[in-house]
C-alpha cells in the first residue's frame, strides 16, 4: 500500500503582522530575544477554476499570520483554526544566522511530544500542533527575515493509505451524512469561537453522524465497534494529499496504544461553507492503517521530528519579506506630497501641468523673511530643488520673521543663515533637495578692497555657475544695489528672475523681461506683440549706488510690517508658477487679470509687476517697458559683462559713473541739461497766468 | 541572505513529506469599497501582497488575475505609483486623471492602490439613463448595482 504523504504548511504573512512585529520590537521587546507567544490560523483547502484552463487548482497548504498574531486572546477569522507558536526575534543578522535552530527545534518537539503522548485527560488539542518562528527585523530598511518550523513526528513503519486513496466524503457517509457534520461543527464553532482542528464521528440516527470532540475519546466511542469510528481534522491543503495537521494527529492516536496496529477512518474536512451551485462536498475520506506501531528506539525521547519550511527557491534558508516600498517613510511623504497637488489637477485644473513647476530649479538669492517664505511656497508646489544664497547668520530678531529659524540657531554668534535654512526645508520634507551656500555679492557703489578681490572674482564666477545650474532665480535682497549683479547675470542667461521688495507697508513683485533678441521657442502661438518687459532699473535714470552706509537703524533693518513679507513672497512665486503654466513662459506678454485678457495661463493673469498696498489691502498690476539706457538689462550692460565679466563686474562695484558712461545715461543728463539752460527764463515777467 | 548560514539545521530522509503546493505564487488582496469623501462617490479601494508581506509592484497587480482591462495591457502607461490610460486625443501624453494609483485609505488611513473614481459618476449615469422603468428596489440601489457594474469592468468580481 502507498505511503501517506502529507503536505507541508506554507506561511503566509500579512503585511500587518510585520507592523505589529515593528511596534512590539519598539515598544516592548527593544532588545529582549526571548520566546514570544504568537497564533497564527488556518482553514480549509481552497480550489477555484482556472478561468484560461477551466481546471480546478488548489491554492496550497498555507498557515497564515496576521495582525491578531501577538494577542493572547485573537479569535481566528470564520471557519479558521488555531494554532500557537513560538517567535523569536533576533536582534542583529548574526545572531539571527548563527542562531542554534535545531535546539529550538528539539526545544519545541520534545514539548510538543509531552503534551501529545497520551494522558486520559490530555489537554486541549490546540498542542497537537505548533510551530517555530525565529525572526531579524531591520528597521533601517524595513527587510524582515524569517523561518518557519512546523514540527511534525516520523512514524515508524509510516501510515499507509488504501490503493483506492482518498474517496469522496459525501460517497461514504450519504449527502444527509456530511450534512449533519457541517451543521454540527457549525455550532461547535459558535461555541468555541473558533473552528475545530480535530473531531469525532459515530453514526447516528437516519443517516446522519453525531460530531464529539476529540478530548471526549474515551466517553464518545465508549459503546462505537471500532470499524465505526471516524476521526476527523480540518484538512488546510487543497490537493490530493493531505495536511501536515494530520501527521501530530495520528501520532497522538498511535501513543494512546503503543505498538498496536492501527486502521483509522479519517475524514479530511474541507467544507467550510456548503457548496454552492453545482459543486460537491470537498471534504475525503479513506482508511489509514499502520502496520505495527515500532516502540521507541532506546533511549529517545520521542520519534524524529521534521518541518522546517524551506523558501522560495525551495532550499533550507530563511525567507525576507521587503516591506520597504510601503513603509519607508520618506517614500510615504514623497507619494502623499505628489497626491495633494494631484488633487488640484485632478478636481479643478486638468491642464495644470504641475511636473514643469516641480522639475524648476529654483536659486534664492536671500534666506531671509522674503527668502523663507518663497522657499515654503515653493514647497507647497511640489518644486524639488531649492538653492539658498545668504552672507548673514541667525541673528535673534530672526525667527518671529523667518519662519526657516529656531532660537537654537542663534545661538553662538549665530548659525550661517542660508546653509540652516536648507537644513530646515529638509526637515519638513526628505525628499527635496536643497542646499545653502554662504556667498556675498558684489555691488555697485561698494569698491572691492584689493585684499578681496580674487575672493570676490571666485563668488562671481560660483555666482555665475548657479545661475548656470538653475532655472529660476528670485531677488530676494534688502537693499536697492545688491540686485545689480544678479539681474544682469539673469538677463545674460535669460533666466527667470522674480524680483520681490518691501517697503513699510508697501511691496513691490515682479518679473523681468527676456534678454533682447530673444524669443520664444519656435511652434509656440505668434511671437509677441508687446513691448520687451523692464527689469527693476528700468524706470531709473541714475544706477545703483551706495544706499546702505550712513543708514540709520530703522533705515538698516528693512522695517516692515510684519503681515507684508508672507505675501510678497506667496505672491512672488504664484507669478512664477503662473508664467511657467503659460506656452510663452518668459515671453509671456503682460495681463492684468480682467476677464477678456487674452493673455492668461491656465492659471490666470501673469502681470509683469504688481504693487501692494497694505494700508489700502489692495494691490494694482504694472506692466512697465524695458529701457534702452538701463543699468541692468540693457544689451550695452550685457554685452560687456559678457565680454569682460568679472573684470566689468569690478569696474562697476569701483568707479563711480561707469555704468552710466557705459549705458550713455551719462549723454542723457548732458542733453537734458542742455535743454534746461537752453529755456530763456524770462526773469522780468511778473505778471504771467499760472 | 546573501552570506551563508552558518547553521542550518539537518533535515532527515522524510518519504511522508509531499512535495509543497507548486502552484505559483499567491496573493493577498484586501478590498474594501469605501465612500471616497473626496470624490463623493464609492471607491475601490485594495492592497496586494503576497506571501512574505511583502507589497506587490503595480506591474504586478495589473497583471494578476485581479484585473481584466478591457483594453491591451501594452497600451497603458503603467510607472512605479500609478497607471495612466492613453490620452484620449491620441496623443502622447496620457489623460490627466490616471486609472489606478496609491493614496491613503479614507477611513483606516492605510495606503492603498485604489481606481480612480473621476469617471465613476458619468459611467453609472449613463448606465442609469438606459433604465427605462423605475426600479423596485429604490434608486440608491440601482446606482450602487450599476457602480459594480461599472467596477466589474476592469476588476475581476466573480467568486469561485
Amino acid at each position: 500500500m502507498p505511503i501517506v504523504q502529507f503536505v507541508p504548511f506554507s506561511s503566509s504573512v500579512h503585511p500587518s503582522f510585520w507592523h505589529e512585529l515593528t511596534k512590539l520590537k519598539i515598544d516592548v521587546l527593544r532588545l529582549d530575544a526571548s520566546h514570544v507567544p504568537v497564533s497564527a490560523s488556518y482553514t480549509a483547502g481552497k480550489t477555484v477554476v482556472d478561468r484560461e484552463t477551466g481546471n480546478e487548482v488548489g491554492l496550497g497548504c498555507h498557515l497564515t499570520l496576521g495582525e491578531d498574531a501577538f494577542k493572547p486572546d485573537a479569535k481566528p477569522a470564520k471557519h479558521a483554526a488555531l494554532i500557537k507558536g513560538t517567535m523569536i526575534n533576533f536582534n542583529t543578522i548574526e545572531d539571527f544566522k548563527s542562531s542554534d535552530k535545531t535546539a529550538l527545534f528539539n526545544e519545541l518537539s520534545d514539548r510538543l511530544w509531552a503534551g501529545l503522548s497520551p494522558s486520559p485527560s490530555a489537554g486541549t488539542t490546540a498542542e497537537l500542533n505548533s510551530f517555530l518562528l525565529i525572526t531579524f527585523a531591520d528597521l533601517k530598511k524595513y527587510k524582515y527575515y524569517y523561518w518557519f518550523a512546523f514540527p511534525a513526528f516520523m512514524a515508524s513503519p509510516p501510515w499507509e493509505i488504501g490503493d483506492s486513496g482518498w474517496g469522496l466524503a459525501e460517497e461514504a457517509l450519504g449527502a444527509e451524512g456530511v450534512k449533519s457534520v457541517h451543521g454540527q461543527l457549525a455550532e461547535l464553532e459558535v461555541e468555541t469561537g473558533a473552528a475545530e482542528q480535530f473531531f469525532l464521528l459515530r453514526p447516528g440516527a437516519a443517516g446522519a453522524y453525531e460530531v464529539g470532540r476529540l478530548e471526549q475519546w474515551g466517553e464518545f466511542f465508549a459503546s462505537v465497534p471500532e470499524e465505526d469510528q471516524i476521526i476527523g481534522f480540518l484538512d488546510p491543503s487543497s490537493t490530493h494529499n493531505p495536511g501536515w495537521p494530520l501527521r501530530n494527529l495520528l501520532s497522538h492516536i498511535s501513543s494512546r496504544q503503543p505498538g498496536k496496529p492501527l486502521s483509522l477512518n479519517i475524514l479530511s474536512w474541507r467544507d467550510g461553507d456548503r457548496p454552492t451551485g453545482n459543486r460537491r462536498w470537498a471534504s475525503r475520506y479513506a482508511k489509514i492503517d499502520l502496520r505495527a506501531a515500532a516502540a521507541l528506539a532506546e533511549g529517545a525521547k520521542r520519534p524524529t521530528a521534521v518541518g522546517w519550511e524551506r523558501n522560495a527557491a525551495g532550499k533550507l534558508g530563511p525567507r525576507m519579506a521587503d516591506l520597504a516600498p510601503m513603509m519607508d517613510p520618506a517614500r510615504l511623504a514623497d507619494q502623499a506630497v505628489d497626491l495633494n497637488l494631484k488633487l488640484m489637477r485632478w478636481r479643478i485644473l486638468p491642464e495644470l501641468n504641475l511636473e514643469k513647476v516641480a522639475e524648476t530649479r529654483c536659486l534664492l538669492l536671500g534666506a531671509g523673511t522674503l527668502g523663507c517664505y518663497v522657499a515654503r511656497t515653493l514647497m507647497g508646489w511640489g518644486v524639488r530643488n531649492i538653492t539658498l544664497v545668504d552672507s548673514g547668520k541667525v541673528s535673534f530678531s530672526n525667527p518671529v520673521r523667518q519662519p526657516l529659524f529656531d532660537f537654537e540657531d542663534c545661538l553662538d554668534g549665530g548659525k550661517p543663515k542660508a546653509a540652516c535654512a536648507a537644513e530646515h526645508l529638509k526637515k519638513i520634507f526628505p525628499g527635496i533637495n536643497a542646499r545653502g551656500i554662504e556667498m556675498a555679492i558684489p555691488m555697485p557703489g561698494h569698491p572691492i578692497p584689493p585684499s578681496e578681490v580674487e575672493k570676490i572674482r571666485t563668488t562671481v564666477a560660483e555666482l555665475e555657475e548657479l545661475y548656470d545650474t538653475h532655472d529660476a532665480v528670485f531677488l530676494l535682497m534688502d537693499s536697492r544695489e545688491s540686485r545689480w549683479l544678479p539681474t544682469v547675470l539673469g538677463t545674460a542667461k535669460n533666466k527667470y528672475v522674480m524680483n520681490a521688495a518691501l517697503g513699510f507697508d508697501t511691496y513691490l513683485v515682479m518679473r523681468h523681461g527676456p534678454r533682447q533678441g530673444t524669443a520664444p521657442p519656435s511652434g509656440t502661438t505668434e511671437p509677441p506683440k508687446h513691448a520687451r518687459l523692464g527689469c527693476y532699473y528700468c524706470n531709473d535714470i541714475v544706477a545703483p549706488s551706495d544706499s546702505l552706509t550712513d543708514r540709520t537703524l530703522d533705515q538698516m533693518c528693512t522695517v516692515t510690517r510684519p503681515g507684508l513679507a508672507p505675501i510678497a513672497a506667496s505672491t512672488a512665486v504664484e507669478l512664477l508658477v503662473s508664467m511657467l503654466q503659460h506656452p510663452l513662459g518668459i515671453h509671456a506678454p503682460p495681463s492684468s487679470g480682467k476677464d477678456d485678457e487674452e493673455g492668461h495661463s491656465v492659471l490666470g493673469a501673469v502681470p509683469h509687476q504688481l504693487r501692494g498696498y497694505l494700508a489700502r489691502f489692495n494691490s494694482m498690476t504694472i506692466t512697465g517697458a524695458a529701457y534702452d539706457r538701463c543699468t541692468g538689462c540693457s544689451e550695452a550692460v550685457v554685452k560687456a559683462y559678457e565680454k569682460d565679466r568679472f573684470n566689468m563686474v569690478q569696474r562697476a562695484c569701483d568707479e563711480t559713473g561707469y555704468l552710466e558712461e557705459l549705458t550713455g545715461l551719462k549723454e542723457l543728463y548732458s542733453e537734458s541739461e542742455a535743454v534746461m539752460e537752453a529755456v530763456d527764463w524770462d526773469e522780468d515777467d511778473a505778471e504771467g497766468d499760472f | 541572505m546573501d552570506a551563508e548560514i552558518p547553521d542550518i539545521p539537518e533535515i532527515p530522509d522524510d518519504p511522508a513529506s509531499s512535495e509543497p503546493h507548486p502552484s505559483g505564487s499567491r496573493l493577498m488582496v484586501e478590498e474594501h469599497i469605501v465612500y471616497s469623501p473626496t470624490f463623493q462617490v464609492p471607491a475601490f479601494y485594495f492592497t496586494a501582497s503576497d506571501e512574505s508581506g511583502a507589497p506587490l509592484s503595480l506591474n504586478s497587480i495589473i497583471r494578476s488575475p485581479l484585473f481584466h482591462f478591457p483594453i491591451p495591457l501594452s497600451s497603458l502607461d503603467v510607472q512605479p505609483h500609478k497607471v495612466d490610460l492613453p490620452g484620449s486625443d491620441g496623443s502622447e501624453d496620457a489623460a490627466p486623471v490616471p486609472l489606478l494609483t496609491q493614496g491613503e485609505h479614507p477611513t483606516t488611513g492605510q495606503i492603498c492602490w485604489y481606481l480612480h473614481p473621476c469617471e465613476t459618476s458619468p459611467a453609472v449615469k449613463e448606465l442609469l439613463d438606459h433604465r427605462e422603468e423605475p426600479p423596485k428596489g429604490g434608486w440608491e440601489l440601482e446606482w450602487l448595482k450599476a457602480w459594480f457594474v461599472v467596477l466589474g469592468r476592469v476588476a475581476y468580481l466573480r467568486s469561485g
